[in-house]
């Protein structure tokens, strides 16, 4: 599953929408067009693989369950990075508007979590590297695995990140990171094994399935790829050093939610703490400003008028559907 | 996931239809959309109040759009329990009381842990109702409108197409998997060659359909 809008704020989700569009722009640039319309099918069908793709249960040996396949890896690995990752952008696109799993907001976020660390990281920096010299069955493997693992742990790195950033739960981080890292090792595990196993069997019957760069080109490319690289996370690591120093609270609060913080036994200091935590980080990450505290007391009131209204509409609502089916049956 | 096929036809019959809102200019559409939800998002985790509003949005669009509302809610589900199990911390970790029902107190955790709620499933309701009044060709040159490059637009309209194909191929094999009798999921030794092969059958599938388009004057660069 991926985060959804309701998990992050719009600066959270804008800055990551930002930064996955200048991906996307590189990508389409670095694909040539003519070489792009030929490689269109090939791209288009991976991409509807992964969906068709979930209804495999793999079954994981000794254990008696079952897993499926993400495909980031294996979508970088047959398409190469480029490719691989306008691919993963348009999957994503079409599961957060026809599959309600992500969303527009958020489309940024889970651009960066499941296909920048994956096709622009994992995958030139580990799997390259591991298959440069031999590419057999066992090179193939290990360079699937390891990369698929860091993949996926950059990925949910990233997922814990934001939604921190967002603090729109009180998951403290450790306890976020705790949950999330072990059990995206074991994911990524089982991803690099299918990954690395398929792969090999493309290889092995058209070793043209397999994306390489050619000889030649490869240095240039991938230097090319590397300053890239090396920009976008200059870009990435200054806007997310803003948020972090645009609010210093935020790690305070982290490390006082997570029990790091001496002296919170007295009451008084529980007290304006506690207090603390609710309005110091809020008015950074939100348009609303600080009015958020203020008028909580008597918000019942609130609440209990929107409901009203929302059932009102709601009654509306149903009056108009009821008064369209019998206009159309006179009809 | 065959069910989730049945619904993408589901949607797009809903899409189809000649009403006033699926005539609207699909730019407008998504800029709307894209504006409901950053709206909604930019509301605090205590603003259960304002954000409970946000509500008419999806009531007049469904009211309006003569969408059923089963077809929504049946979707809504599984975000829901998610957003819960990521929110379920917060009436643990947040216990002052910010509202009282009667004598009943409210904890700060529980209103945020409800706004998280919430805020999930208006902004999802919006973009199923985006794509419920809006078919998929339509969106596409909608996008087109906001500048995203072309051959990105194709590869999003052949992909979704090609999601239906790729299903039934795979249902296909998968049968054919278990009817030799195999157990309840595809053993290591095939999982190689069962993926590989469906591979690539599809993508000599892909290329078949890919040069009929051809022959009929498609071309990338223009549209």
């Amino acid at each position: 599953m991926h985060m959804s809008d309701a998990l992050i704020t719009p600066v959270v989700g804008g800055t990551m929408l930002a930064t996955s569009s200048g991906l996307v722009g590189y990508s389409v640039r670095k694909i040539k067009i003519d070489i792009f319309e030929k490689r269109l099918p090939l791209m288009a069908v991976m991409g509807a693989f992964l969906f068709a793709a979930q209804m495999i249960n793999f079954a994981i040996p000794g254990t008696g369950s079952s897993g499926h396949i993400g495909g980031g890896m294996l979508l970088a690995i047959i398409l190469g990075p480029a490719a691989g990752f306008l691919t993963m952008a348009c999957v994503l696109l079409i599961q957060a508007l026809f599959f309600a799993d992500g969303g527009l907001l958020a489309f940024g976020c889970n651009l960066i979590n499941l296909g920048f660390f994956t096709a622009y990281v994992a995958y030139p920096l580990i799997f390259k590297p591991i298959t440069k010299k031999v590419l057999n069955k066992k090179t193939l493997m290990i360079g699937a695995i390891i990369a698929s693992v860091v993949g996926l742990q950059l990925g949910s790195l990233g997922v814990v990140a934001e939604t921190f950033l967002s603090g729109r739960t009180d998951l403290s981080l450790g306890l976020f990171l705790l949950f999330m890292q072990p059990i995206h090792l074991a994911i990524g595990l089982v991803e690099g094994v299918i990954t690395g196993v398929v792969v090999h069997y493309l290889y092995s019957q058209n070793p043209d399935m397999i994306y390489s760069d050619h000889a030649i080109s490869e240095v240039k490319t991938n230097k090319k790829l590397m300053i890239g690289i090396i920009i976008i996370s200059l870009i990435v690591g200054g806007l997310v050093s803003q948020f972090a120093s645009s609010s210093p609270d935020g790690l305070e609060w982290a490390m006082e939610k997570t029990g790091l913080s001496p002296g919170d036994d007295h009451e008084v200091v529980g007290w304006f703490e506690s207090l603390q935590s609710k309005i110091a980080p809020m008015p950074d990450y939100n348009f609303e400003g600080d009015q958020s505290k203020q008028g909580l007391g008597t918000s019942t009131s609130g609440v209990m008028g929107s409901l009203l209204t929302l059932g009102i509409t709601l009654i509306l609502g149903l009056v108009i559907k009821r008064v369209r089916k019998r206009v159309k049956q006179v009809e | 996931m065959l069910k989730s096929m049945l619904n993408l036809d589901e949607l797009e019959q809903l899409a189809r239809r000649d009403l006033w809102v699926n005539r609207l200019h699909p730019a407008i559409k998504i800029a709307a959309t894209l504006m409901y939800v950053i709206a909604i998002t930019s509301l605090s985790k205590y603003a259960l109040d304002k954000v409970l509003l946000f509500g008419i949005v999806p009531i007049l669009i469904i009211s309006i759009g003569d969408v059923p509302y089963k077809g929504i809610l049946s979707k809504l589900i599984i975000p829901s329990i998610l957003s819960i199990s990521l929110g379920i911390f917060n009436p643990i970790f947040d216990r002052e009381i910010l509202m009282t029902v009667g004598r009943v107190g409210v904890s700060g955790g529980f209103i945020s842990l409800f706004t998280l709620l919430i805020k999930a499933i208006y902004t999802i309701s919006a973009t199923l109702l985006l794509v419920s009044t809006t078919t998929i060709e339509a969106l596409a040159n909608g996008l087109a409108f906001y500048k995203l490059p072309k051959p990105l637009i194709m590869l999003l309209l052949l992909m979704y197409r090609y999601i239906g194909v790729l299903l039934s191929e795979v249902s296909k094999t998968m049968e054919a998997y278990y009817l030799r009798g195999h157990g309840k999921g595809v053993h290591i030794s095939a999982w190689g060659s069962l993926v590989g092969q469906i591979m690539i059958r599809s993508y000599r599938r892909s290329e078949e359909i890919y040069n009929a388009m051809l022959l009929r004057g498609y071309s990338a660069g223009e549209r």
